[in-house]
């Protein structure tokens, strides 16, 4: 039994030592602690006496605590304890840097985390703090890893054989300029040649049949350079000193869950700058998100074609280009999901193309949302979004399906029915989807009542009837509590946490996270706001731990309607026998409840040239 | 190769800062030079203070040690010559040399064995020169070291006085003389007795009040007590050893070395049982201290803003104050002389 002597190197605190010796002694071990207000000298006594494996000191850091502190180390090197003992210390305001300067063998920043000091006690390494060059990176994890997609109510999966059949045939043979740019994108990226590529022969001529497919402004860029207003080149100075931002701080990340696996959590971010976003996303990562979702700016996605390299935008949304996405993907943790979005635009397929070569983890695809509240026209979104279908089937690349058509004032039960039909489009075609039902105070919402009592009841409703239909990963967002959020960056936190924490005990497999300023920021979103949300949720988190929210009557009741609500728009768009023509005309998503047909793009499809 | 140790009274004494000045010197001349540090060095920022530090600079054919994570973070580039497998909080420690001019991180073996492997992994380089910079107030490791410098100043203390008094104390220990005699265990304790007897202590080290059944009578030649040793406790022993045995007024103890005197802490104490002759005090080691530099910025702490500020006390108040205890130790601000003869203070010849 390997013996551990815990000394609180502190006049009165000792929680922690003592926290540590009961888990220690459970775990197994010799754990003796000494009480507070001991000093140096006499732990290095105590030491001599009982000859430990391991010394775990705590104290937080401060100006004098560090000599105290490479006072003790030195004392025991001097009595020759270091041969035979290694030093571990734990507490508030110290890093890793700082554990390096005193000297100690190993250091505990932040909650206890017991498998990393068992690690530590076995001289094993440490599973959380092992360097890439000691171990293999390890796989990052799958969404929709154990789950079949069996549908459980036949009604629904009868109604959406014939929906996607019909959906599959329409678009079978047709095509547009979104769909020819992404062939063309996929052949130069094979090839290895950048479109904007002056010099290359090859490039030059993709390049010139890739122009006929774009809009002028984005003609103008490749041609003669000029970029659209408020778009600028990021300069090598900007992205020359990320490195060494980067390096500064080697704390390692938070974890916001309490226990489990589940679920991982998402959070946006689109500054408009690459570096920037850079920036927020380790902030992020280090405060324990486990993915991140690119948001890109909506004119970008009105515009036909992409730009090309390394640009900053003035306002919000970071622009698509591979070079942007390249760029983000390299500063990008090892472990932290990466989701890029194009699920509502005139760039729909090419997304897909120039994100899994920069190697985005998943896609979002929604094509009910995106030619209603997206703006693009329902024919040519669907036409992009069955070939974007394809292209994350052929990739492997899982899709998610947010359901933010809501936000317009379409009652749940309708945006539910048109994730449904992009789950089984997807299915059908080869591809992994996710759907994301958004927790949200609607303005169907605010005009049904049914948050007036509470957020709980219809929310968990909303959570739990996916898996009463299909066994599917659930994912919420985009992001919880999506207006719920206030210009006061306390009650937006809370909000989010809220939420977040509802989720979670509902057993979800993933969920977004807003900023608490990103609703009303008035500029670029900060980090610090960020830091606030994540802080908020890993407390309610924690606060909720393994218990959950109890389903109520009225929850399952409002479930209920929710699945025959389904159940009736599926039949109406089965019974049109269209798709297209089921949102041009509403039953996704009427003008009445606040959601229009888009517009950009209309009059693009036409028939596949053999 | 000569190996030079850059300990110092407290942090922020100023150790870096020689070591540059060395560093520069050296450069002059064209010595190989391989650094190392006990802890952690050549950060933009302290990691406490937050105030800004002085940094390695360092030239192409330079060596240093240091551990992987620290490979990457400097704006140098650094060619690994080899993986020593020593480990610190930051990852292995690697030795490699300076390609291409730049800022390095340094964070090196912070326990005397490890330091002891490095220092033999650099004598098979053809190296003239490592220098070892130190940690806080660390100094146990730097027993490998062939020679010490030791920063002092006012970030050990505000008050002159106080610096000066410590410095005297700590420079007192390194005049001990050495028991030439003594081939012990590391740290193994025992009572020599003048028949050539020997009892075996339980440790070397001696740390609380000890109870020593010894027959009266017994005639002590000398304790030797290799660990970690407090004064007050000694003197305990010492005076119970006198009641029961016949021995000098003057009981000679044998300790390790002054660093590990000094790294005991308690120096009030320490000067005070030498100077009442109780005991005879002896070292098994000892190096010889080469010079004290004298720093007088220390960290201010403001308690408004609860951040620090940098502060200084009279340079030149300090100097003189230290000079004036250590009249046999050549003292120096490396600051207001930034070229001293750092090849005859540290007796350096090209190999």
């Amino acid at each position: 039994m390997k013996k551990i002597l815990l000394a609180p190197l502190d006049p009165v605190h000792d929680n922690a030592a003592k926290l540590i010796q009961r888990r220690l002694s459970a775990a197994g071990y010799d754990a003796v602690c000494m009480p507070p207000g001991t000093t140096p000298e006499e732990v290095i006594a105590q030491a001599l006496k009982i000859m430990p494996d391991v010394i775990l000191i705590s104290r937080t850091l401060g100006y004098q605590v560090a000599e105290i502190l490479g006072h003790f180390v030195d004392l025991a090197d001097a009595a020759g304890l270091r041969e035979t003992t290694r030093l571990g210390v734990g507490g508030m305001a110290l890093t890793r840097e700082a554990g390096a300067e005193l000297g100690f063998d190993a250091i505990f920043i932040g909650d206890l985390d017991l498998d990393a000091l068992i690690a530590f006690i076995e001289d094993k390494p440490n599973p959380d703090q092992a360097t890439s060059s000691d171990t293999a990176p390890q796989a990052k994890p799958d969404l929709t890893a154990g789950y079949t997609y069996q549908f459980h109510n036949p009604q629904i999966k009868s109604l959406l054989d014939g929906i996607t059949d019909q959906i599959l045939s329409w678009a079978k043979d047709k095509t547009s300029d979104g769909i020819e740019r992404a062939i063309i994108r996929a052949e130069a990226i094979d090839q290895g040649i950048d479109l904007a590529d002056a010099a290359s022969p090859i490039a030059q001529q993709l390049r010139k049949r890739y122009l006929e497919f774009c809009d002028p402004e984005i003609r103008s860029s490749y041609l003669d350079g000029h970029l659209p207003p408020g778009v600028r080149r990021v300069l090598p100075s900007e992205t020359e000193r990320l490195p060494k931002l980067l390096t500064e701080s080697t704390e390692p990340p938070h974890t916001l869950r309490h226990h489990g696996s589940k679920p991982l959590f998402f959070v946006q971010y689109g500054t408009g700058c690459p570096v920037m976003d850079v920036m927020h996303i380790r902030t992020s990562q280090a405060w324990g998100a486990d993915g991140v979702l690119h948001f890109d700016p909506s004119w970008g996605a009105q515009r036909e074609g992409l730009l090309s390299g390394l640009l900053s935008h003035e306002h919000d949304g970071t622009i698509l280009t591979l070079e942007n996405l390249k760029f983000i993907n390299a500063y990008l943790p090892t472990q932290t999901l990466w989701n890029i979005r194009g699920h509502r635009g005139l760039n729909t397929p090419e997304t897909q193309v120039i994100g899994a070569a920069a190697g985005a983890d998943l896609f979002k695809i929604n094509i009910p949302y995106g030619a209603t509240g997206g703006g693009t026209d329902p024919a040519r979104l669907t036409v992009d979004g069955v070939y974007a279908l394809m292209l994350a089937a052929k990739y492997g690349i899982p899709f998610d399906i947010p359901g933010n058509d809501e936000l317009s004032g379409v009652p749940p039960h309708k945006t539910f029915a048109g994730i449904l039909i992009m789950m089984a489009l997807g299915l059908k075609l080869g591809a992994r989807p996710i759907p994301k039902p958004l927790l949200c105070n609607s303005p169907y919402m605010q005009m049904s009542g049914e948050m007036d009592e509470n957020s709980i009841d219809i929310n968990a409703a909303k959570l739990s009837i996916w898996r009463e239909i299909v066994d599917t990963p659930v994912w919420p967002g985009e992001p919880v509590g999506f207006m719920t959020h206030t210009p006061e960056r306390v009650q937006s936190a809370v909000s989010t946490a809220a939420y977040a924490s509802l989720a979670a005990s509902l057993g979800v497999d993933a969920l977004t996270m807003a900023s608490s300023d990103e609703a009303y920021s008035k500029g670029p979103i900060s980090a610090q706001a960020r830091v606030d949300t994540l802080r908020g949720v890993r407390e309610m988190v924690r606060f909720v731990g393994n218990a959950g929210y109890a389903k109520t009557s009225r929850s399952q009741q409002m479930q209920e309607r929710l699945l025959e609500g389904i159940i009736a728009t599926l039949q109406l768009v089965s019974r049109r026998g269209d798709f297209v023509a089921s949102i041009y005309e509403g039953l996704l998503g009427s003008p009445e409840d606040g959601l229009y047909p888009g517009r950009t793009g209309k009059g693009t499809v036409r028939e596949r040239q053999v | 190769m000569k190996v030079i140790g850059f300990a110092g009274t407290a942090k922020n004494t100023g150790k870096t800062t020689a070591v540059l000045s060395v560093m520069d010197h050296c450069r002059a001349r064209n010595l190989r030079m391989a650094l190392t540090s006990i802890g952690f060095d050549g950060e933009q920022r302290d990691t406490i203070t937050s105030l800004p530090k002085p940094r390695y600079l360092l030239q192409p054919g330079d060596r240093v040690a240091t551990a992987c994570e620290c490979l990457e973070a400097g704006t140098a580039r650094l060619k690994v010559l080899y993986e020593t497998g020593l480990k610190t909080i930051l990852g292995n420690i690697v030795l490699a040399e300076v390609t291409q001019a730049g800022m390095v991180l340094v964070a090196g073996p912070n326990r005397r064995k490890d330091l002891d492997s490095l220092i033999h992994l650099f004598h098979e380089m053809d190296t003239d020169l490592l220098l070892v910079d130190g940690a806080l107030n660390r100094l146990a490791p730097m027993i490998a070291c062939e020679g010490l410098v030791l920063s002092t100043g006012a970030a050990f203390s505000s008050e002159i006085e106080r610096v000066s008094l410590h410095a005297a104390q700590v420079a007192g220990l390194y005049n001990l003389p050495l028991d030439p005699l003594v081939e012990m265990p590391e740290h193994g304790g025992c009572i020599q007795f003048e028949d050539g007897s020997i009892l075996k202590l339980s440790s070397g080290s001696l740390l609380e009040p000890f109870d020593l059944e010894l027959p009266v009578g017994s005639h002590v030649s000398k304790i030797i007590l290799p660990g970690l040793v407090n004064p007050i406790p000694l003197q305990h022993f010492v005076l119970q050893i006198q009641q029961r045995s016949c021995v000098d007024a003057s009981l000679t103890v044998v300790l390790a070395s002054p660093l590990k005197i000094a790294a005991s802490g308690h120096l009030d104490a320490w000067s005070a049982l030498m100077e009442s002759k109780l005991v005879n005090l002896k070292v098994m080691r000892s190096i010889p201290l080469l010079a004290v530099t004298s720093c007088p910025f220390y960290p201010r702490w403001l308690h408004r803003r609860g951040e620090y500020e940098p502060a200084a006390v009279d340079a030149l108040d300090l100097l003189v104050a230290l000079k004036s205890s250590i009249p046999l130790t050549l003292v120096l601000d490396v600051v207001r002389d930034p070229s001293p003869d750092w090849s005859g203070i540290l007796k350096l010849e090209r190999s």
